[in-house]
């Protein structure tokens, strides 16, 4: 089915066009939902709490080219776990033990050791930084929004953003290390 | 060839990722229901999802809306709540005191009246004076609640009965300095005011409103955003500022100034110059408040909020500005709905105590009852800030319960339009 095929039924709430919709969807949706998750249960929860919106307001969206539709998902999606770490406090609290500076000289780790780690191993690295953390690296390096933008979206300042975007590469450059470490001694 | 940063490697393999959904998958189609969202992988819709029903809370938000416009065009329109009759104005005359005790009038045996109070009396618009005279029909039938008014208007000093000791409870029944021997008014000056006999019963019967607790008085209000009821003067017009006689509506200007030398006090000068317009401002409020979100998107909001109600009294030769200060304590329920990035839209509803700070008139103190109750209700967009601190404005209408001693836009009309502004934290 074509995108404008696809929108229209769903519109008027054919089932099946919905079914299409989360069988050609889902799956990326749910890596961004884990991305911005601290692990896949999470994850799921926000793929099915996204879908319910999509769903919700499907009426509102308006077709602008291939791809479109597509955009338009990943940004509901979005919403749905920024608007859950924010209802819930996340992005404000910091662990204990990252009340001290954090050290920021640690070596970063090359593309070709991007590379090497598995990618369900890069989406556990990332979701075990701080919820904050995580979701400005997200929002920044994967997604592409500026400071000003994330600032926007999660209700802080720009220099915050700035700041915990440091120590969120900081403490995944440091993930990134530990783990090809491992994969050395593994070899 | 510069080499690719390790964070954009990031991006190229995480963008475009995919991983496979839950193993449940999509249950049975539903029967196709437009509005009602499926149930996906076996759950049905986790508490606090917005989705349809984020879309039929903005009808509601505009059902709301729309409600409280027609419930403010019906107010503004008709006299439903119209708590005086039409035709009713507020004149004062200076050095009138009221026995409390005895609900008698007592007129010093000193009393003078000079010319220009005299020319406050005057009253040359039949039409005001068909307005006047129901209430010295009424006022004649309940002689103490206006107490002012004489049952026979030849003889203004035969006291009044006593057998109805009613007085309101804000009317300043001290001695005012007026009695004082300060004062140069004199009898025979009273009696010189009695040679109109009926202008006199229309000056005695509307310094009743000394003893009146409610002088209520359509002012003529320039502020665009001050609605509410306009009472309908005899004259058929919406204000009662008649040419040829001052209009004082409060009562506490008139105190204050007995306490002058006549000759002294600026407004009294003034008197024959013209007349007497009330232009109040805008309510405006600023405020903090602490929010609490017990369920998801409900709201108590409580704190503190200060108002400052301003009027301009305005005549042909000056103009002074009134100016009252309230700091409330507002208890508000409401419900946020609508949430867009950092905005999001509420609504609430509730009760607001104040108490009142200051009041004046240009440089003179007045007196304010001290307390003012309101219920009310508001619609508003709050911006997150951050770190549980947001900034709500919101306008809202509200209804005072309680009555102003002075003029003010609440005076006027017990419905009125508000603008808050407040910083609000959640907690």
């Amino acid at each position: 089915m074509s995108e404008t095929y696809l929108v229209e039924q769903c519109k008027k709430g054919d089932n099946a066009a919905r079914a299409e919709l989360y069988k050609t969807y889902s799956p990326r949706l749910m890596a961004v939902c884990r991305r911005y998750a601290s692990g896949r249960e999470q994850a799921e929860d926000w793929l099915h709490d996204a879908f319910l919106r999509i769903f919700g307001q499907i009426n509102r969206f308006r077709w602008q080219g291939e791809g479109s539709l597509k955009v338009w998902m990943e940004q509901v999606t979005r919403s749905v776990a920024i608007d859950d770490l924010r209802h819930h406090n996340a992005l404000t609290v910091l662990p204990l033990d990252q009340s001290a500076e954090e050290p920021m000289d640690e070596p970063e780790p090359t593309a070709d050791d991007i590379y090497r780690i598995d990618e369900a191993d890069l989406f556990r690295l990332i979701g075990e930084l701080p919820a904050g953390y995580r979701a400005v690296f997200n929002l920044y390096c994967i997604d592409g929004f500026s400071h000003r933008e994330i600032a926007r979206m999660l209700g802080i300042k720009e220099k915050t953003s700035a700041s915990q975007l440091t120590r969120a590469k900081a403490q995944l450059a440091k993930r990134i290390r530990e783990e090809l470490s491992k994969l050395k001694i593994e070899d | 060839m510069k080499q690719k940063d390790w964070t954009e490697a990031l991006r190229d393999r995480l963008k475009d990722a995919q991983i496979a959904p839950p193993a449940e998958g999509w249950e049975e189609p539903l029967p196709n229901t437009p509005l009602s969202p499926p149930v996906i992988g076996g759950q049905k819709p986790r508490k606090g999802v917005h989705s349809s029903p984020r879309r039929n809370w903005g009808w509601v938000a505009a059902a709301t809306a729309a409600a409280v416009l027609a419930a403010i065009v019906v107010v503004t329109t008709t006299d439903i709540f119209a708590p005086h009759k039409s035709g009713e104005l507020a004149v004062i005359l200076e050095s009138q005191q009221v026995n409390r005790s005895t609900g008698q009038q007592e007129i010093s045996e000193n009393l003078e009246i000079p010319e220009n109070l005299t020319a406050l009396a005057r009253i040359e618009e039949p039409k005001v004076q068909g307005g006047l005279a129901k209430r010295a029909k009424r006022a004649s039938q309940s002689p103490v609640k206006d107490a002012m008014v004489p049952e026979n208007p030849e003889n203004p000093e035969k006291p009044d009965n006593p057998d109805n000791p009613e007085i309101p409870a804000d009317s300043d029944n001290s001695t005012p300095p007026a009695a004082q021997p300060a004062n140069t008014h004199s009898a025979q000056s009273t009696k010189s005011t009695q040679s109109a006999q009926s202008t006199q019963s229309h000056t005695l019967q509307s310094s009743t409103l000394l003893a009146d607790a409610t002088p209520r008085r359509a002012a003529k209000s320039h502020a665009p955003l001050t609605l509410g009821i306009r009472n309908a003067g005899a004259n058929g017009g919406s204000t009662s500022v008649v040419p040829g006689s001052p209009v004082f509506a409060n009562t506490n200007i008139s105190r204050y100034y007995s306490s002058m030398p006549v000759s002294s006090a600026p407004a009294l000068r003034d008197v024959n110059e013209g007349n007497y317009v009330f232009n109040h401002n805008p309510e405006y409020s600023l405020g903090l408040t602490v929010a609490l979100e017990p369920i998801e998107r409900f709201i108590l909001e409580s704190g503190l909020v200060w108002t400052t109600l301003s009027s301009q009294v305005v005549s042909f030769a000056s103009t002074r500005e009134q100016r009252i200060q309230y700091l409330g304590l507002p208890l508000y329920a409401g419900w946020r709905f609508i949430e867009h990035g950092a905005f999001s839209l509420t609504a609430s509803a509730g009760a607001t105590a104040e108490r009142c700070l200051s009041a004046s008139l240009g440089t003179w103190k007045q007196d304010e009852r001290p307390w003012q109750f309101s219920v009310g209700a508001q619609m508003g967009v709050r911006y997150d800030l951050g770190h549980n601190f947001g900034l709500a404005f919101e306008p809202g209408v509200n209804y005072h319960l309680t009555e102003t001693v002075l003029t003010t836009s609440r005076t006027d009309h017990p419905w009125s339009l508000s603008l808050r502004l407040t910083l609000q934290y959640t907690l």
